[in-house]
């Protein structure tokens, strides 16, 4: 899992590449956490080169969003394409998140 | 059906990457598509990590991967010799709820059951036996 981050318009996008898995889901939750705390409030996360998604990552993703949502902040999600984007229909997840097609629209957008 | 292959390590989260290496190495050698070797390893992960959670309550003790293959089919199943313990029988997730209400976790058997042809479990002797098949094509 590679985690980049970059600061527009306000927005903090998370570009995380390759697996969210058990192994590997509690680093982007800690990390993401931590920028939270910091402050941060709008957090996009873009999932295009993610290869691989298990329940634990869904699982971090629903706390991120959750937490927050409690802070006042926003969680967008773009980028879900293959076995990322039918783990996220499966699992009801398009109705948790704002989703965009990719960064650039979402960006525009919010 | 022929028994080809099997695995067995400490039901510990440090051998989780042995463990789906080894599923991944089977399920390539079964010709499955690459959105199924990869549906495939899913079903590995969340079936090894409901038992390394749940399966031995902190305790120690191993997990056995079964690899079986028939014409049609490609058969995973995972044993553990922890409490009896059926996670078919946990409740479906509601997944129509929205973010205030959704309860976090609970997916990972759903998706097992979503992704797979069919999710057998049963008890026999002291060992918990959940069967993950399939097909092939």
């Amino acid at each position: 899992m590679e985690i980049q981050k970059d600061k527009t318009q306000n927005v903090l996008v998370v570009t995380v590449a390759g697996r969210v898995d058990t192994l590997t889901a509690p680093e982007l939750e800690k990390d993401l956490l931590e920028c939270i705390k910091g402050g941060e409030k709008r957090i996009l996360l873009d999932l295009k080169d993610l290869q691989y998604v298990s329940s634990a990552g869904l699982r971090s993703f629903l706390i991120l969003a959750k937490k927050l949502k409690a802070e006042g902040g926003e969680f967008f999600i773009t980028g879900l394409q293959g076995p990322v984007d039918e783990v996220f229909k499966i699992s009801g997840f398009y109705s948790l998140f704002k989703i965009f097609e990719s960064a650039e629209k979402a960006l525009s957008q919010i | 059906m022929p028994l080809l292959s099997k695995i067995t390590l400490p039901a510990d989260i440090e051998h989780l990457q042995t463990f789906l290496d080894q599923a991944d190495q089977w399920a390539r050698e079964a010709g499955l598509s690459e959105k199924k070797v990869q549906d495939f390893a899913l079903a590995a992960e969340e079936s090894l990590v409901n038992i390394f959670h749940y399966g031995y309550r902190g305790g120690e003790g191993k997990v056995t991967l079964a690899f079986r293959l028939a014409p049609e089919t490609l058969t995973l199943e995972i044993l553990d010799k922890g409490q009896p313990f059926d996670p078919l029988s946990r409740e479906d997730p509601d997944i129509n709820l929205n973010l205030e209400d959704r309860p976090i976790g609970g997916l990972g058997i759903y998706l097992i059951k979503q992704l797979m042809d069919e999710v057998k479990y049963r008890r026999e002797g002291d060992m918990n036996i959940l069967t993950i098949v399939i097909r092939r094509k």
